[in-house]
């Protein structure tokens, strides 16, 4: 199958151009990403795995950022959910990639609560000191300031690199409200880390 | 929508030049794109697991049988406090062993000798005997109080409790009047003081010398 047939999920494509909304969401590839889902809510393994391929950079740039350490027992922990739970999930036009990023930011937040049990949250940024870890770490913090919203339309657009018209209808609302919500969190994000700078 | 979110958006779809959207927003064009700059950097950044050793992980993990949640954790503190109260209690009934064998008497359990400690029969007529009613309006005197008197003149008989119990009992019995109903409080005749002990015609008050 063409894994970069789903342009949202891949890294170049949350380059600045591609943050339009525009011609990022061709039809042909959406009704081919639904057929994939059809299929494996039948069981259908191989078409899981496609989706898989399809996903797996967005869901690793998640829990990345959310856990602020690579982990791929998170990462498959989000798959394996999503097998489990294919049967219940339902098309109503939200992109199936919103639906991962839910079941992903649970994972995230699982792996989060059972890591604050294992050891103290004092030491979980001694466990990678790389500089693009810190990087990492310190756009995180800031981002965990912004409201919810605001967060998701962040997260969405530059991890799960979702366009404007799938954002929007993973929330609700107009691609234009998404790009004003995406400035305006940007600007809050920039005065976040403007004082902690 | 503003009109720099409108120039923003203009900048993403590249209808506007970086250098377009500095001259004219400035300062705050430049600290949105910088944070644009460095989230797409950080998120590019972010190295994608192999794919094949990734989907082979996840296949071995869908065909492994689903963890079987217990529906109840264990609780190491419960089972601490009871292995603790466990080792109170059989160091508490070994130390009581080892005192009633030292005072060459029958080990007895705190519990049966407690309430003599609190009763009016002083201790020696047996623990198991509750006090009763007219154990405070009978004199502790030994001419005044029949055989057998207080708590101990019923219960005494059957406190046998291993120490001295039934010794007053005992005696009471033998010493009462057969129609007597003073119920237990001794031998004084065929009447009903309702265990007052007045020694007097059946209802009269009983005499002050008996500390009312």
């Amino acid at each position: 199958m063409e894994v970069s047939a789903f342009r949202g999920s891949t890294p170049a494509n949350i380059s600045a151009p591609s943050l339009d909304g525009k011609g990022g969401d061709e039809p042909d590839a959406r009704e081919h990403e639904r057929a994939l889902v059809r299929r494996a809510q039948d069981g259908d393994r191989d078409a899981f795995g496609d989706l898989y391929r399809t996903h797996l950079p967005a869901v690793s740039r998640l829990v990345r950022f959310r856990l602020g350490a690579e982990d791929q027992d998170a990462v498959s922990e989000v798959f394996l959910r999503a097998w489990r739970g294919l049967r219940s999930y339902r098309d109503t036009g939200v992109p199936f990639a919103a639906w991962l990023y839910g079941i992903a930011r649970h994972v995230a937040i699982d792996s989060l609560r059972k890591r604050g049990r294992d050891e103290p949250r004092d030491e979980l940024p001694e466990h990678g000191v790389e500089p693009m870890t810190a990087e990492i770490l310190t756009l995180r913090g800031a981002i965990e300031h912004l409201p919810t919203e605001q967060r998701q339309v962040i997260e969405l657009k530059y991890l799960v690199g979702m366009t404007n018209e799938e954002v929007a209808a993973a929330m609700g609302t107009t691609p234009g409200a998404v790009n004003a919500k995406q400035w305006r969190a940007l600007k809050a994000l920039a005065d976040v880390l403007e004082e902690r700078a | 929508m503003s009109e720099l979110d409108r120039d923003l958006g203009a900048w993403a779809r590249e209808e506007l030049s970086r250098e377009q959207l500095l001259a004219v927003h400035g300062a705050a064009a430049a600290a949105l794109i910088a944070v644009h700059d460095r989230l797409t950097g950080a998120a590019a950044a972010v190295a994608v697991p192999s794919v094949e050793a990734g989907w082979a992980t996840l296949i071995a993990r869908i065909d492994a049988p689903a963890p079987v949640v217990p529906l109840r954790r264990p609780r190491p503190r419960r089972t601490l406090s009871i292995a603790v109260a466990a080792a109170l209690a059989l160091a508490g009934i070994a130390y009581a062993g080892s005192r009633g064998s030292h005072d060459g008497s029958p080990a007895v359990s705190p519990v049966t000798t407690a309430p003599a400690l609190a009763g009016p029969s002083f201790g020696s007529h047996g623990g198991r005997s509750a006090p009763g009613p007219t154990a405070s309006t009978v004199p502790p005197t030994a001419s005044h109080r029949p055989s057998g008197s207080g708590a101990s003149a019923h219960g005494g008989a059957g406190a046998s409790s291993g120490i001295r119990g039934g010794e007053g009992g005992g005696s009471a019995k033998r010493a009462d009047d057969p129609h007597d109903r003073d119920q237990g409080t001794g031998d004084d005749g065929s009447h009903n003081d309702h265990g007052s002990g007045n020694n007097g015609p059946e209802g009269s008050p009983p005499p002050e010398s008996h500390g009312r």
